[in-house]
């Protein structure tokens, strides 16, 4: 059974001046997934996260948090949102206290996050003497410190190293499981990849996808690269032979093909072994970044 | 898919209490004051410094100037006259100290998420006021001492004045402030407002001198000079002072309503954060 925590009803959005921003979202996120948020620059992706969090309206749909209350949605923007006046300590404690946590609630689970973003050096720091990245890790924590049922990070890996990344994401993941929605946008792929439970994926204002991680990786990467190096001259007639027994081919030395996921190699170094010797031979599964691209080459051709 | 309430799922619901309009309003307070006391030297000068050296270097030099024209030694005459004066001019600043913090939480989306977290635009305006208000006060509190150390003295009920006087007078000016920043969208253009209107503003008005003394057109200005309300609510004088306060609370009023209204209306961010 899901539970969802957020629906938009076909909702549209256009900023002065015209330009949609978003058109015809139908969707709903439920507790306990991780969601990557994946397009390209200006695809509408921050819209997107700023129509749910209630900081834009919708020119035309509706937008509904089905949580107890509006705080209990966690949010981390883009934009350096940080009080330049507060301590760092004070910056993300603010979170708490607005949520309704009582002072020393909001002492008790400020630390607690402090230590978890490996922030106690520079908890009681002024943010003016930060670098991008801690300042990047205030604003997570910011949005984090209350446990909100709904918490949606906009670019939050940009500038922090891969150690607190990890944290970062494994604590998200863990707060998903907990019964959080959880939605992330960012274009570190690998990372994503990895946590990610569903892929929402937006292009020019429209929802390419929204499924599962398996269900979208079957549908835009369901191919392995083979690359095979070896010794001697493929001629042309051996790369003809090669063709129909491969989706793609991407370069001759090392060669470089894409098969079905999962197809056995044996018609393939049967056809090489005639030519040359092979001395070894990589197979790799494509992965959320192949099928980005994909997903982008396919919407290209469509128009 | 069977879509259950989230609420129903006692894992993730929690017992925290509504965003009232008095939570809202308190956490805003808790966080200004954090604010006002970031830096320790800035609080100085302005809570102690300014007002100290308004009162007992340009005010006793005035005081002393006029007492040698008129060639009596008493400077207490024109210092009780000055002090409402100092006290109105220095509550005038809450309009930039607001206006600053506004925009501070304009430029960095602050006050888009603090709205995220359902802090109302009635909790939101006022809560921004209170800390300015208790800096303004403690000036008030400052030049009373100064005042006392020159040689004045006040009754409980003159105290009360300046109190009331300050508070009235750093809402009314704090809520202008946050108006500007709301409605003007350019820091430049809230920076020539200032400029503009400010220094006249100041010298128009019964601060430093009688309103009676003034040539007719500065009475005209000044009648129309909220700061001409603010220094007579706290100068004692029969009827004058009694309608001054009314009119500060009124002009309070109807800031704090325009404000709460323009506050409301402006979209939390702009396209450039979106």
């Amino acid at each position: 059974m899901s539970q969802v925590t957020v629906s938009l009803n076909q909702v549209e959005k256009t900023y002065t001046g015209g330009k949609v921003a978003l058109s015809d979202v139908n969707l709903s996120l439920e507790a306990g997934r991780f969601v990557a948020l994946i397009g390209p620059n200006g695809a509408g992706k921050s819209t997107f996260i700023n129509l749910v969090c209630g900081v834009l309206q919708p020119t035309r749909g509706e937008v509904k948090l089905h949580t107890a209350r509006h705080a209990d949605i966690g949010w981390c923007s883009q934009m350096q949102m940080v009080d330049w006046y507060l301590s760092v300590r004070d910056n993300i404690a603010m979170g708490a206290r607005f949520a309704g946590l009582s002072t020393g609630e909001a002492h008790a689970a400020t630390n607690a996050i402090l230590t978890l973003l490996d922030m106690d050096s520079f908890a009681d720091k002024k943010c003016d003497f930060l670098s991008g990245g801690q300042l990047q890790r205030v604003q997570i924590a910011r949005a984090m410190v209350h446990r909100p049922q709904v918490l949606i990070l906009d670019e939050p890996t940009v500038g922090l190293d891969i150690e607190v990344c990890d944290r970062l994401l494994v604590e998200l993941k863990a707060r998903a499981h907990g019964g959080a929605t959880v939605v992330v946008s960012s274009h570190d792929l690998d990372f994503l990849e990895r946590f990610c439970d569903d892929i929402l994926f937006i292009n020019e204002g429209r929802v390419l996808a929204f499924e599962p991680k398996q269900a979208f990786m079957k549908r835009f990467a369901a191919t392995d690269l083979i690359t095979i190096e070896y010794a001697g001259d493929l001629g042309p007639e051996a790369l003809e032979e090669l063709h129909p027994l491969v989706l793609a081919m991407d370069d001759v030395r090392p060669l470089q093909v894409h098969l079905p996921r999962g197809q056995d190699l044996a018609a393939l170094m049967k056809s090489l072994t005639r030519s040359v010797d092979i001395i070894d031979v990589q197979r790799t599964a494509q992965g959320l970044r192949e099928a980005y691209l994909n997903i982008k080459t396919t919407e290209g051709a469509a128009k | 898919m069977t879509h259950m309430n989230i609420l129903e799922n006692p894992a993730v619901s929690r017992s925290r209490p509504p965003m009232t309009f008095l939570r809202g309003f308190l956490v805003v307070v808790e966080f200004e004051i954090k604010a006002l006391r970031y830096s320790s030297g800035t609080l100085l000068t302005q809570a102690v410094v300014n007002p100290a050296v308004y009162l007992l270097l340009l005010g006793a030099g005035i005081a002393s100037a006029i007492a040698s024209a008129r060639g009596v030694e008493d400077l207490s005459g024109y210092l009780a006259f000055l002090v409402p004066g100092v006290i109105a001019v220095q509550a005038l600043n809450t309009f930039h100290r607001v206006m600053w913090r506004a925009a501070v939480d304009r430029q960095w989306g602050l006050s888009a998420m603090k709205r995220v977290y359902g802090v109302s635009p009635a909790a939101y305006v006022p809560g921004m006021l209170v800390a300015p208000a208790v800096l303004a006060l403690a000036q008030t509190a400052t030049i009373a001492l100064c005042a006392v150390l020159l040689g004045l003295r006040f009754t409980p009920e003159q105290l009360g004045l300046f109190a009331a006087g300050t508070v009235l007078s750093a809402l009314f000016w704090g809520c202008l402030g946050l108006l500007a920043t709301y409605a003007l969208q350019k820091q430049d253009r809230r920076n020539t407002i200032v400029n503009l209107l400010f220094l006249p503003l100041t010298f128009a008005a019964p601060t430093y001198y009688a309103l009676d003394a003034m040539p007719t057109y500065m009475q005209v200005i000044a009648a129309v000079n909220p700061l001409t309300y603010h220094v007579q609510s706290m100068r004692p004088e029969d009827g004058v002072t009694a309608v001054s306060l009314m009119i500060s609370g009124l002009l309070v009023l109807s800031c704090l309503i325009a404000t709460v209204w323009k506050v409301a209306r402006t979209e939390l961010l702009s396209r450039g954060h979106a």
